[in-house]
This record gives C-alpha cells, structure tokens and sequence, in this order.
C-alpha cells in the first residue's frame, strides 16, 4: 500500500522528503548549534573544555536546571510564563534539607520536597486558570511568597550540611552516569511521551496556540492549564531537590541566575513565547548551551560579576535568531521592504 | 481613569457582579483599614516622627511607580526598573567619586536611566516579543553593568557631598523628594492629559490596532513610554543614593515587585489603556503604609516579603474582576 503510493507520487515524494528533512533540521537547529559551541569552547579554552571531569560538572550542574527548564516549557507551550519557579527551587531544596539535616529519612525529604511543588503549581494554575490572573503577575506573586516562606522557615540562614544519603541524590553514578542526568533522561522520555501520545500534550499545544479555539474546540482549557502550571512547580522542586544534593548545601535565596537560565533555556531551545510552537527536549539543548557559556566564563577567567550581562544577551540574542530566523517572518518581513501585500 | 480611552466591547471578569463592585472600591477600603486601625492601636503610629519618616521613604516607589506606569498604560511591563535604579545609584555615586560636580553626574545618571529604556523599548519594537522578556534581559544587563563598574561593593559618596541632604533636608517640613515626587507626578500627569503624546499613550494601550488604524506611530509610543520609565527609574536611583549615602549595585531588590504592585493597587491597568499617574501614587502609599505598620508591629521582614507577593496577587486579582477584559493573558 504504502509503495503504491509512493510509487504513484515519486518525483513529489522525494522534494517532499527534502522538505521534510529541511524543516526537521530547522526545528532541531539548536542542537548543531550546541555542537559547534562545543567545539569552539574546546578551542578557546585549549581542551580543558573537553576534559571527562569538566564534561562531567557541565552535566551535573545542568541537570536540574534542565528539569526546571522542562516544566517551564509546558507553561511557556500555553503562552504562559512561570517566574516562581526560582522559589519552588528554594523553598523545595530548603525543606528537603532541612528534614534530611534533622533526620528524617530521604523519601521524607523528596516527598515534601515535591509536596512543595505540587502546592505552588497548583496554586499558580489555579490563579491563572480559574481566576483569570495574567501570569506573569501570578508568578511574581508567588516568587516573592515562596521565597520569603523559605527565609522565614530557615530563618535566614542557609543550610550547610546535608546527611550522606542526600548526596547521593545528587552526585551519585549509575555506571559511568551521573544520577541526575540519568533523572533528567527519565523526565524527558516521560514528557516527549505525555507531549506527542497523550491527550492533553495535543491540548496544550491547542490552547497555547489559540485559547479561543481550542475553548470553541471543547478542550478543557483551564484543566489544561493547571496541567502545565503543576507540571512546572513538580519540577521546579526535583530541580531543587538534585541541586541541593549536588552542592550539600541550600540557600533560602532566589538565585536570579537560575532563573535566567531555566528561562533561557527555553528561549534558546526556541520555543515561543507566544505559545504553542515549541519542543520540549530543544529546552534541554538550551540549557545546554547557557551551561556551556557559563562554564567558558569559568575557564577564561571572565569576571562572574559579568554572568547575568552575559544570560541577557543570550536571551535577547536566542529570541531576535528565532524570531527574526522565522521563514514566515522573513517571508513578511520581505513583502513590506518590497512593498507588495499588506503592510 | 477620567481621560481613559472607551474600547466599545466590554465582557466583564469572572465572578458574580457584587465582587466586580466591591473589588472596584476595594483600595479605598483598604486603605482606611490599614490607616484607622494601626492610628486607633498603635499611638506610635500616630506621632510625628513616624509620619516624617515614612515621607522620607516613600520617595523612590513614589517615582518608580509613575515611571512603571506609563509602560502598563501601553499594555507592556518593565522588569528592569529595580536594576536600572542600582545601576543609576552606582554610576552617580562612581562619578561623585572621581570628583565631578552633581549636576553632571546627576546629568549623566539621567542620560544613562534614558539611554537604557530607550534601547529597552527600541529592542521590544525590533524584536516584536512581549516586553517582560526584553526587560527581563535588560534587567540582567543593567545589573551586570552596576556590578562590574562597581566592582561588586558600595561606592560611598565623598565626603561633604550635598546630595544626601535631598533625602534628608526639606522645606517646612515636606522632605524635598516629596517635593520632587509632586512636581514630577504634577508635570507627568499635565503631559499625559494635554500632549498628543500622552494621549496616544492610552490609546495605543487601549487599542493596539485601532490607534495603529488611525494613524498613531505604535515605535514612538512604544520609545516614549519606555524611556520615561527608565529616565524615573533613573531620577528614583538619586533618591536611593541621597538615602543611603552610597551607590548600592544590589539595591533593586524588590522594587520590580513594588513598582508594579503600587500602580496597579492604584488603579492603573495590566491590560494597558486604563490608570493615572495619581493612582500610582496612591498606590505607592498605601504599598508603603502596609509595610510601615508591619514595621510598627516588629514583624520579621522576612514575612513582609510574603505579605508583599500577596499583596501582588491581590492587586492582579483585583484588577482581573474590576477589568473589562481585553487582552488575553
């Protein structure tokens, strides 16, 4: 079946092939991009780059930015934004710390870790999709409520020292892998899967691609909504919970270039900001690529005063190259120079 | 309010129509709460000295307010006021440092404040994407920038400078940033109501696409509304450095989170069109009374930071059930 038809639209069929190899480049452009960094960063930095060690911080540091950055997608996918997840991040790791330092046993710690999570997402969904709160005044909100709870639970101060078993969450091997790459690996098979087999991965795309027709369409917008806002708050936590684990210690603090980052990463990975157009594994390489820069600054010595300087570019870079690299846009973009069509 | 564009459509917010109502005089309410009940408590409350201190700190989310709100009245938000007020603090303070006079490092704080909304609004009109990630970027920019011409630290200012006394010094008992915070609310709000500019402001806010049909320049606006924000936040840094005697590159803190709070307590919309440089005035003082009564009552900060993203929360939710709703989220 599938040869006769083939057969009967060859000379078709195989610029349609082209096209869609084309267009699949196009859509995972991020990662040649991310090869190439690479390769520069181990030029510049005369191989030091490419030593296993370094390899192997680059992924433990990037991990659970890029769970963070995963959840951040599926809100960004609904033409949302979630600032809060730098405070899901702190108060999950300071709390999973604190019971760990105090004791309680590791499930207790990811338990309430992710506990945290769930509250802040569901609290930010339900605010956004039953309330009608514009989200980026939504997470502001709860950025800074999140972020004072954690001061106020620790007091203040950070927590410096974290029992052996939480460690291990954090800087563990599985074979050769380090566990939070293993985790993150998990995350994102889970989530191609919810994204492209599962209903509500298609209705997300729907709502952030139209809100109205996908309300006309009888999709359950608000439920959809409160999906990804939960999804991202979940994951914010895990983030928190592996970072913690990794560097021993949690600070009550929001981390502004975390928040750059997990943001970036997603701008970078080229999803939009409008909603509805994006894929979920290019935020990995996003983060990829910001952790990659970051640890160049490292290398060459550049001064970590400059890193939030440098995110802003990036960001603001990532989005003028998606944007202004749009063929669509391009296409509109040469009309109104040529003068033909509407302006 | 009264010079606001009428849009035609109107759907009314969620919620049944006695919460639209009550959420409409809800600032007021709010505000003779947190006045009478403290005043009836607290005597400390009443006295002078604590009326006199809180003007004095009120300066800067007086300015910052105005300034976020002509970005608001376009529909747009600016994220990078805080960093551009600790940038602003740190190059006035350099400059006073390497000894040149104060109206010219005042000159060139102003021109830097400018310079950077300008290029925010220029980058939100090139790049076509909503403002609250260009200023997110400017935001890391501007705060990068404060950090490395300061190396990280306070820059204190030279000894016998004059610019503290703006923060502390006043006429008849009105501490000069007041004086500066009118006189800039007075000018702001004159240029509002009779510049075709100002005008154009509401209506682009109010309707995008009908002000772009009737001939109003969207990129002029667009500039104009984020360059008066960074020039207030500017103006706003001179107040904050005369305050704490110092360029401070972490001092914008969480002025984003209160910039926006106050205005929109004030009346002044998310969705653009709607709001007055007085309500987000108002809503500056009511922001500052709520936290100079948590004050009064020894609460730990670190609750006035939760207490300050409820009231964020608040203020949206307010606004959502007030709002004809006109833009999606």
């Amino acid at each position: 079946m599938t040869g006769s038809s083939l057969s009967l639209s060859a000379p078709a069929s195989e610029s349609a092939v082209r096209r869609r190899r084309m267009s699949a480049l196009a859509t995972y452009r991020i990662w040649p991009v991310l090869i190439v960094l690479m390769a520069a960063a181990a030029l510049a930095s005369g191989g030091i780059f490419l030593r296993p060690s370094n390899l192997i911080a680059v992924l433990f540091v990037a991990a659970p930015t890029a769970v963070a950055a995963l959840g951040q997608t599926l809100v960004i996918l609904t033409a949302g934004i979630d600032l809060s997840v730098a405070a899901t991040w702190v108060l999950a790791s300071v709390i999973a710390a604190g019971l760990a330092a105090s004791g309680a046993p590791l499930s207790v710690s990811v338990l309430a870790a992710l506990g945290v999570g769930l509250a802040g997402g569901l609290l930010n969904g339900g605010l956004v999709a039953l309330l009608r709160v514009p989200p980026l005044i939504t997470t502001l909100g709860t950025l800074s409520v999140g972020e004072g709870i954690a001061r106020v639970y620790t007091g203040n101060t950070p927590i410096l020292s974290v029992p052996p078993a939480y460690k291990a969450l954090g800087s563990a091997y599985f074979g050769p892998v380090p566990l939070p790459a293993l985790i993150l690996l998990t995350v994102v098979l889970l989530l191609i899967f919810v994204m492209h087999r599962m209903a509500i991965g298609k209705q997300i795309y729907a709502v952030g691609g139209n809100p109205v027709a996908a309300r006309y369409a009888g999709l359950p917008v608000a439920g959809t909504l409160i999906f990804a806002y939960t999804a991202s708050g979940l994951l914010a936590a895990l983030a928190g919970l592996l970072q913690s684990a990794y560097v021993q210690e949690a600070l009550p603090n929001v981390d502004m270039d975390t928040l750059f980052a997990t943001i970036g990463g997603v701008v970078v990975g080229g999803t939009s900001l409008m909603g509805g157009s994006g894929r979920i594994v290019n935020s990995v390489g996003g983060v990829l690529i910001i952790v990659v820069v970051q640890n160049m600054m490292n290398i060459l010595g550049v001064s970590p005063l400059l890193s939030e300087g440098v995110l802003g570019v990036i960001v603001l870079l990532a989005v003028y190259l998606n944007v202004g690299l749009d063929p669509a846009m391009i296409g509109a973009w040469m009309r109104r120079v040529s003068g033909r069509g509407a302006v | 309010m009264s010079g606001a564009v009428e849009t035609g459509v109107t759907v009314r917010g969620p919620g049944p129509r006695w919460a639209g109502a009550l959420a409409g005089q809800a600032r007021w309410i709010a505000l003779a709460l947190v006045i009478a009940v403290p005043a009836a408590l607290n005597p400390h409350f009443r006295s002078l000295d604590n009326l006199q201190g809180f003007l004095q700190s009120i300066g800067v989310l007086l300015i910052l307010a105005m300034g976020q709100s002509f970005v608001l009245l376009i529909a747009g938000i600016d994220l990078s006021v805080g960093a551009v007020l600790a940038m602003g603090s740190v190059v006035l303070a350099a400059l006073l440092q390497q000894g040149w006079p104060l109206a010219g490092a005042i000159a060139a704080t102003l021109a830097t404040g400018l310079g950077t909304g300008v290029l925010s609004g220029a980058s939100v009109l090139l790049l076509r994407i909503p403002s609250f990630i260009v200023t997110f970027a400017f935001m890391g920019i501007a705060f990068a920038a404060g950090l490395v011409i300061s190396g990280g630290n306070r820059i204190g200012l030279p000894t016998g400078s004059a610019l503290p006394e703006l923060a502390s010094g006043g006429i008849l008992g009105v501490p000069y940033q007041i004086i500066l915070a009118g006189a800039l609310l007075i000018l702001g709000t004159l240029g509002l109501r009779h510049l075709t500019i100002g005008r154009h402001l509401y209506a682009v806010g109010g309707n995008p696409e009908a002000a772009r049909l009737s001939g109003i320049s969207l990129s002029r606006t667009t500039l104009v509304a984020f360059g008066l924000s960074g020039l207030f936040a500017a103006i706003a840094s001179i107040v904050y450095t005369a305050r704490i005697v110092s360029g401070n590159p972490i001092g914008g803190g969480n002025l984003n989170l209160q910039s926006i709070a106050a205005a929109v307590i004030g009346g002044v919309s998310l969705f653009g069109g709607k709001g007055t440089l007085l309500g987000a005035c108002f809503g500056a003082i009511l922001y500052s009374l709520i936290e100079n009564v948590l004050n009064l009552y020894n609460v730990n900060p670190n609750i006035t930071e939760i207490v300050a993203g409820v009231i964020v929360l608040l203020a949206g939710l307010i606004n959502v059930l007030t709002e004809t709703r006109r833009a999606a989220a």
